[in-house]
């Protein structure tokens, strides 16, 4: 062989190997689902305004999926598929993290389009949050999401929404309500992707209006994962006039199972956290991003 | 430079770099590395080595150095058990396939139509919570389509669920959506609806204190509307008023019906039930059935997520072999209570209700059970997921292994 063969040789096997490398190179993302209000630019997976300074560390290769916080669930659910199209197919996979209605949104997706055909993309979005296809294109089905860590859920609603306190006219105010938010999907069918659910309960401004403990907008049914087609009142083991809701997946005291898949990671014994991020990562909020730094890698 | 050279430095260079790069685990430094918090939180000091676990063979560890290794072991096993269960549980639940799953999974959907019930002070918007006094309605379902009606009742009660009296002040259904965004203006009139407590209108008893309405969208002009519907309640009881809302999402198109076709047959292992449809729209639709043996246990969820098409389909609703099998069914099994919708994505409302199958649909042939499969259900997505979970535990035994301390000499 001559000299010249052999150096072409040698360097396709380079190119081939750097290639392998490239394709192969899996990278893990944590991504960040908000709640009601919204606060962060659509399609800007890197402006954590509704979370907290973006400095922070909150898991790996930490996205902030920002929808608006105000229109249906349905409506803005596409901005939550394009993130989980970017970041979450071919050989990248992420962690979930949510907040409040962030978890109807993800069990929404997962239910209605956890079993979909998914385009393989290359996860560089555009200005809008669209990824386009990876080299070498391809289809999966589903995305790649190890886990989800949810932060005072509301997939289950919240009676404040029920009650008119919110503005009544706000669409995603009617998708909160605790009966539409339990009829909207099957809340078991989350792919079998665990639901890790942190619960708290330092409310008081409308401790008459949430039963059992709240932590100021959820009661614990919704934040604690309790399966059924209306919410219901659970509390800490502390309060003897109140079923206790149960940590891990086991039923509630008086019989209510948690949908499947649903674990109760945190309940807050002495009502130390409550809804909100305050823009600052903190409430529930705050012990879920622990969580994602510690396991989110 | 002799020529050999100049090509196998940079070759040797290149592939070394791949290398790192593909057996590079994800980042691995310790939580108090990354987390100013993490490390308030365990009380650590910031560690002197944020690089994987080094090999026991190095110099012994300052009292430091050692309790934030101590630390980062106490991480990696809390991530590696977490890894483990995460494998197990995915592999455990993946015998049986994602639209073919054990109603034990599915508890809360094994009913359907189920009454949506509240029990909420009764108050205005805004204002404090008088003590004895609820509010207790139920709503029938929350998605209606074409002439389906809904049924609602509310109730004033004290603490013990005792009836206190109640007047109804006002109650109006209309759409108070806001349209904002560039969206038209839904064609939605705003009607008077009529509750009742004198046993007419489906009010079960007379004069109960339970008042009963019943919306009729279609009959009620809402026939061109799609999107929600509110019936909004002023209510009165002894001097407390109170606010009641019942919130129903109606499209008045039928997307598909069904043909009354029903039959099931053995295919690739599985029981497969398969009903006609007739569809209108397009589109993916969401179907689910309930399974029962014949002892009427409670087998299987099924379900159907996927695209039909326009004109005469057919609808597959399948028992996974395994699943038949871990659970001993007893034959015939019964479908029962079919419920389906055209999924529209990114819209509101996001579906169209498919006229529902109530009560048993199909009965299976008395098969026996031998016939049935016994393996795992498995797929790309599922050997996917294995792979990865199985290289999460590896790379977290790993760092735990590398972490832990030398066994003692001898």
């Amino acid at each position: 062989m001559n000299v010249r063969l052999r150096t072409a040789s040698i360097g396709a096997a380079v190119l081939a190997a750097a290639a392998f490398a490239a394709v192969s190179h899996a990278t893990n993302y944590s991504l960040w689902v908000n709640g009601r209000t919204g606060g962060g630019q659509l399609g800007n997976y890197a402006d954590f305004t509704y979370w907290g300074p973006g400095t922070t560390a909150a898991g790996v290769n930490k996205k902030s999926v920002n929808w608006d916080g105000y229109n249906h669930i349905s409506d803005q659910n596409y901005l939550v598929r394009n993130a989980l199209d970017c970041y979450c197919t071919g050989s990248n996979w992420c962690y979930v993290a949510a907040h409040s209605a962030g978890d109807l949104m993800m069990g929404y997706t997962l239910a209605m389009y956890g079993g979909s055909t998914r385009t393989i993309s290359n996860a560089t979005p555009n200005s809008s949050g669209v990824c386009g296809a990876a080299a070498g294109g391809g289809t999966q089905t589903g995305w790649n999401i190890k886990w989800v860590d949810i932060a005072a859920g509301a997939a289950g609603g919240s009676e404040l929404a029920n009650a008119g306190d919110w503005a009544t006219s706000e669409p995603l105010v009617s998708d909160l309500k605790t009966g539409t938010a339990r009829a909207i999907y099957d809340h078991n069918n989350t792919r079998s992707h665990w639901f890790y659910m942190w619960a708290g309960a330092k409310g008081t401004l409308y401790s008459g209006v949430l039963p059992g403990q709240d932590d100021e907008v959820v009661a614990y049914h919704s934040a604690g994962g309790v399966s059924g087609s209306s919410g219901g009142s659970y509390c800490n083991p502390s309060d003897w006039f109140c079923n206790d809701l149960t940590m891990g997946t086991t039923a509630n005291e008086g019989g209510t199972a948690k949908w499947s898949y649903h674990t109760v990671q945190f309940r807050d014994d002495n009502e130390q956290y409550n809804h909100y991020t305050n823009g600052q990562w903190q409430g529930t909020v705050g012990l879920v991003r622990q969580d994602m730094v510690n396991y989110a890698q | 430079m002799n020529i050999r050279w100049r090509i196998v430095g940079p070759v040797a260079l290149l592939c070394a770099a791949a290398a790192w790069w593909v057996a590079t685990p994800a980042g691995t430094p310790p939580a108090a590395a990354l987390d100013p918090v993490a490390q308030a939180s365990v009380g650590m000091p910031a560690p002197r080595d944020a690089a994987p676990a080094a090999s026991a063979s190095r110099a012994p560890f300052s009292a430091a150095g050692l309790q934030d290794r101590q630390a980062r072991l106490a991480l990696w096993q809390q991530r590696l058990q977490r890894a483990q269960e995460t494998l197990e549980s995915y592999r455990n639940a993946t015998r049986y396939p994602f639209d073919s799953r054990p109603a034990s999974e599915h508890l809360d959907q094994w009913q359907p139509h189920q009454v949506v019930t509240t029990d909420a002070p009764l108050r205005m918007p805004g204002t404090g919570v008088v003590p004895n006094m609820h509010v207790h309605t139920t709503q029938q379902r929350v998605f209606a389509t074409g002439a389906d009606t809904v049924g609602f009742t509310v109730a004033a009660t004290d603490d013990n669920g005792n009836p206190l009296p109640l007047k109804i002040l006002s109650s109006v259904s209309h759409s108070p959506q806001d349209t904002g965004g560039g969206k038209a203006a839904p064609l939605a009139p705003v009607v008077t609806q009529p509750f009742v407590d004198d046993g007419s209108l489906g009010d079960l008893q007379a004069g109960d204190g339970v008042y009963t309405g019943r919306l009729d969208p279609m009959g009620q002009g809402f026939g061109n509307f799609a999107g929600m519907i509110r019936t909004e309640l002023i209510v009165q009881s002894g001097a407390q008023q109170g606010y009641v809302a019942f919130d129903v999402v109606y499209s008045p198109q039928v997307p598909a019906t069904w043909t009354g076709s029903a039959r099931d047959v053995v295919r690739d292992g599985s029981l497969d039930f398969i009903l006609g449809a007739n569809v209108v729209q397009p589109g993916r639709y969401v179907i689910t059935g309930r399974v029962d043996d014949a002892g009427g246990k409670p087998l299987a969820l099924v379900t159907f997520n996927d695209e039909l098409r326009a004109g005469a389909q057919q609808v597959t609703l399948q028992v996974h072999g395994r699943l038949m099998r871990d659970a001993q069914a007893r034959f015939p099994l019964t479908l029962h209570d079919v419920e389906g919708f055209l999924l529209r994505p990114d819209s509101y409302p996001d579906r169209a209700l498919m006229p529902s199958l109530d009560g048993p649909v199909a009965t299976s042939r008395p098969y026996a059970l031998a016939q049935f499969s016994g393996a795992a259900f498995s797929s790309d997505e599922t050997q996917r997921y294995l792979a990865e979970y199985g290289k999460d535990v590896a790379q977290a035994q790993q760092q735990v292994s590398q972490l832990q301390p030398p066994p003692p000499k001898p």
